[in-house]
């Protein structure tokens, strides 16, 4: 087990720069996933966490000890790769006990490590097989157990997920969590999938353009996004973000939807600082604060009369989509909810939880 | 236990560096051959060619003297005559036939296996051995002549082998026998990668089997029609070991290419610098040939 | 052909079906004729075949031509048979398949899995040696041969296909390399294997198909070849093709057809077994070797 330090570490290709400034502090024990849209540079920074590419500058310590110049297999990391990378012409077992042999590691020794992993991964019949004969979800375990077996310090999971389906992507999930609860090692995991990221994650580094845009606790992450991109990238369906203005009047501090003429109230908001009268903002609420007016509790809240114009079903809820001004707005309404595609009708908005941001700095006010 | 780097040990630096660069030290030897033995001797024999040699090299510059003699050569110009006609007529034969059996087999038929092994097998063996074959075959006094005059047309006279003016077809009838079976195999390649979607759309447009060849599945095969041009038109400028088996050059230099061209000046001849002239200009054609293929080839793949 | 074409079209006609038959069947005659003739020739006597069929089978089969090709049939001056020509590209073919193949995979093991600046340059400048007209680079070679004291010998041949075969070898295993993921390479290195063990023990293993593409064609390649064999050898030296083209081409005594044949298909033979046995393997290399990158 161990900690690990990102200090200033920027990659650039070229003239191109991928990772920009990157610091990052992770406990000892910690599991801290880094998501983001694809090309936003995550995987280049869990390969120079790895060792397998070199930075342009910057500083990778584990347990406070720089490792720039340290060997992959020496910085006493292993990672799981998004093909899983098992190797074909070997076995199951010899795939898994590869690394220590590579390392000189005894044979008792290495049998003994290689009982206790396929124990953990319950993947004890499946030691004679070729990669090949494997299915997804034990290509999955296998890939694990080759990182497990030898003890690193930290682990690494570059979208080790994603080629799985659906049904098995949500069971390996609960895997690796139980896993990481039992292990306790640090875990560095990659993914694009915000989902997998609010499920896994103890904190969240989102990243995009190069840059960490948040990092937090998933929750505080998804009520509070520090920027436009945070609060558009986590949760699905996502934010809705309609553009508009803040006003005062009558004494109460309003927001005004484009060039709508509802006022809504945001009196409550806790602004960073004092917004100006007039200025131009994004007003963020998440779909499930959309919702039939009397579902809605407490003070802070707002109706009107909207049509919806799609209507989703998903079993416990459903998404239907609002023409509101300009804009559409998606809400979340009980199953139960009788309502019409094209038909007007009341919604009220929970205005408790919501997020307001400047439209020119794209941050939160 | 980790190196310690800052220590200044210089057998310990000498390995890291040996195993930071390993990749590049593997393939320099490779690199080395390549640069010496391809690209070094095509500049020596490119050298040569602007020499007065003869038996041996001689090395004082003389510009493109032996060029003008070679081109005022009725033998380089047969050669030349003959490479035309043989490129031309092997080229198409090939092409034509490669195609045909290639749409024949690609009609889901049960022995197909078998049947592509057979028609493939020429390309298996050498020139020389195929030529031997095709030099008795077309034998005059007992190939094919005898094998017509037997049916009782004793008037059949079939002695393109020696006849100057049309040995060069024997030549051509041997290389397309041994080369068409590849063209074949190439355009089923071609025929079976075509999306089926696309034939399944053009059904259901309602056009006939016929239509859907002509319209749709020859005409996206342009790369395959492109590659095998290439890689015939390669085969018939090299052409060398057929030419030599079947009419070693002749009669007299009837059926000389320039293969078997710079062969004579180099080795029988003692010109080298004639032979160096003309291996020039048959590095020039491939090259013409060669290169805007591959750059539209590496270009295909990257905008891929 | 799709299968919906084929429903559609051609099960519907019969007619159709039995001319197709007709046609690839003719061109089975026509692939299968010159074969047939020189098995058939090699077994006649020479009386027999001046006398009788051209295409007839043997009235008795002897297998003198044969022995004689082997044995006693002259080369030029020396009337020992082809056997040591033989044996000669058999000495000459294995190393050199060998080699090539080997260095054609770690090169493009390098190339792909381990890209230095440059890297691509290299490659293609390799790959340009496989299109060169040798005609260009023979009188150099020879040279070479000569200084080297390799003229006329058997290694001397060996260095010739390698050097010529290594653009080949190198695009084959670099066409397959690019295909394996490198995260293959990445977990390796991770397992703290280096440069070698990876190629060893994990991608040479996985290449394995490729390494038998690869193989079958420098054989195919360097067994059939003529143009360097008639001019970097010489005397007892010569490969087995320069040697049948010597037989063949001999303007002296009675010309013993028989013989010809017989001694052609010793040449052919080891290529056509090879093609026979792997004809998926050879099939393939011809289309990679063709249709570049």
């Amino acid at each position: 087990m161990a900690s690990l330090e990102i200090r200033a570490l920027t990659k650039k290709f070229g003239d191109v720069t991928v990772l920009d400034h990157i610091g990052l502090v992770i406990q000892d024990g910690e599991f801290l996933v880094l998501v983001g849209p694809s090309g936003c540079g995550k995987s280049t920074l869990l390969n120079i966490i790895a060792g397998l590419e070199s930075e342009t500058c910057g500083e990778i310590l584990i347990d406070g000890r720089a490792v720039n110049d340290v060997h992959p297999k020496d910085r006493d990391i292993a990672m799981v790769f998004q093909s899983y990378a098992l190797y074909p012409n070997m076995t199951v077992r010899k795939n898994i006990t590869f690394g220590l042999k590579v390392r000189n590691t005894p044979g008792p020794k290495i049998e003994e490590m290689l009982a206790a992993v396929s124990d953990l991964l319950k993947i004890g019949s499946l030691l004679d097989r070729k990669p090949a004969q494997l299915s997804g979800g034990q290509r999955q375990r296998v890939a694990m157990g080759r990182a497990l077996v030898r003890d690193p310090s930290i682990f690494l999971f570059d979208e080790p997920l994603s080629n799985l389906d659906a049904k098995l992507r949500v069971e390996m999930r609960t895997e690796i969590k139980k896993l990481h609860h039992r292990l306790g090692t640090t875990i560095v995991y990659v993914t694009h999938d915000q989902t997998e990221a609010m499920n896994l994650a103890t904190r969240i580094a989102v990243l995009h353009q190069g840059r960490i845009q948040q990092l937090g606790a998933p929750q505080h992450l998804y009520d509070h996004p520090d920027n436009l991109f945070v609060a558009g990238f986590i949760g699905s369906p996502a934010m809705n973000l309609l553009p508009g203005s803040l006003s005062s009047s009558d004494g109460g501090l309003y927001f005004r939807p484009g060039d709508g003429e509802d006022l809504i109230r945001v009196d409550h908001y806790p602004f960073r600082e004092a917004p100006a009268d007039g200025a131009p903002v994004v007003f963020g609420i998440r779909p499930e604060c959309v919702t039939l007016p009397r579902e809605v509790e407490g003070q802070a809240r707002f109706e009107v009369e909207l049509v919806a114009e799609a209507v989703e079903t998903n079993g416990f809820d459903k998404h239907v989509a609002f023409a509101y001004g300009a804009s559409e707005l998606i809400g979340r309404l009980p199953a139960k909810a009788g309502l019409v595609a094209g038909q007007p009708m009341r919604v009220g908005f929970d205005l408790s939880g919501i997020s307001i941001f400047d439209r020119r700095s794209e941050r939160r006010l | 236990m980790e190196p310690d780097f800052s220590r200044p040990d210089s057998a310990f630096a000498v390995s890291r560096w040996f195993q930071a660069n390993l990749p590049r030290i593997v393939v320099a030897p490779s690199f080395v051959a390549v640069m010496v033995f391809v690209y070094g001797f095509i500049v020596w024999t490119a050298y040569i060619s602007m020499t007065r040699s003869k038996l041996l090299p001689r090395y004082d510059f003389e510009g493109f003297f032996q060029y003008g003699r070679l081109w005022s050569m009725d033998r380089w110009q047969v050669a030349l005559e003959n490479l035309f006609v043989f490129s031309g007529l092997f080229i198409f034969f090939c092409m034509a036939l490669g195609l045909l059996l290639a749409i024949l087999l690609d009609q889901r038929i049960r022995v197909e296996g078998a049947l592509r092994t057979i028609y493939l097998y020429p390309m298996a063996l050498s020139f020389v051995v195929t030529g031997t074959a095709w030099k008795w075959i077309l034998n005059p006094g007992l190939g094919i002549e005898k094998v017509v005059q037997d049916l009782g047309f004793t008037d059949f006279q079939f002695n393109w082998l020696v006849d100057p003016d049309l040995a060069i077809y024997t030549i051509v009838i041997a290389g397309v026998w041994q080369s068409s079976g590849f063209v074949m195999a190439m355009f089923l390649a071609g025929l079976r990668s075509i999306d089926q979607e696309i034939l399944k759309a053009a059904y259901m447009d309602g056009a006939s089997l016929p239509k859907i060849y002509l319209r749709i599945i020859i005409p996206s095969m342009r790369p395959v029609f492109l590659s095998a041009f290439v890689v015939l038109a390669h085969l018939a400028i090299k052409s060398f070991d057929l030419v030599i088996v079947l009419t070693r050059g002749g009669p007299g230099y009837a059926t000389d290419m320039p293969a078997t061209f710079m062969y004579a000046m180099a080795f029988q001849r003692g010109r080298i610098g004639l032979a160096a002239a003309s291996a020039t200009i048959m590095l020039m054609t491939v090259m013409a040939i060669m290169v805007p293929y591959l750059y539209s080839e590496l270009r295909r793949k990257r905008d891929e | 052909m799709s299968a919906i074409l084929h429903d559609r079209f051609i099960n519907r006609m019969t007619l159709g079906r039995w001319v197709l038959f007709a046609v690839l069947g003719l061109f089975v005659l026509y692939y299968l004729t010159p074969f047939y003739v020189m098995t058939i020739t090699s077994l006649k006597s020479l009386d027999e075949i001046r006398d009788g069929a051209f295409m007839g089978l043997p009235q008795s089969v002897t297998f003198d031509a044969w022995g004689k090709a082997w044995n006693t049939a002259c080369v030029g001056i020396q009337c020992d048979g082809l056997k040591g020509y033989f044996w000669n590209s058999v000495r000459m073919a294995i190393p050199a398949v060998l080699i090539s193949t080997l260095i054609g995979a770690i090169n493009g093991y390098a190339l792909t899995k381990w890209r230095f600046p440059g890297a691509n340059l290299i490659f293609a400048l390799m790959l340009f040696g496989c299109f060169i007209p040798f005609q260009v680079v023979i009188m150099p070679m020879a040279r070479l041969l000569g200084l080297m004291g390799l003229a006329g010998s058997i290694p001397g041949l060996v260095l010739v296909h390698v050097v010529y075969g290594i653009g080949f070898t190198t695009l084959f295993f670099r066409n397959f390399f690019i295909t394996v993921p490198d995260e293959l390479v990445k977990a390796a290195t991770m397992d703290g294997a280096g440069f070698m063990t990876i190629f060893w023990r994990i991608l040479l293993p996985i290449s394995l198909p490729t390494v038998v593409v690869t193989v079958i064609w420098q054989f195919t390649q360097i067994w059939n070849d003529f143009l360097f064999g008639v001019s970097f050898s010489a005397g007892g030296g010569q490969p087995i093709t320069v040697a049948l083209n010597n037989i063949v081409n001999s303007s002296t005594g009675v010309k013993e057809y028989n013989l010809d044949m017989a001694a052609a298909i010793i040449a052919g033979l080891p290529t056509l077994l090879v093609y026979v046995v792997a004809g998926r393997y050879f099939v393939r290399g011809l289309t990679a070797g063709s249709v570049k990158g």
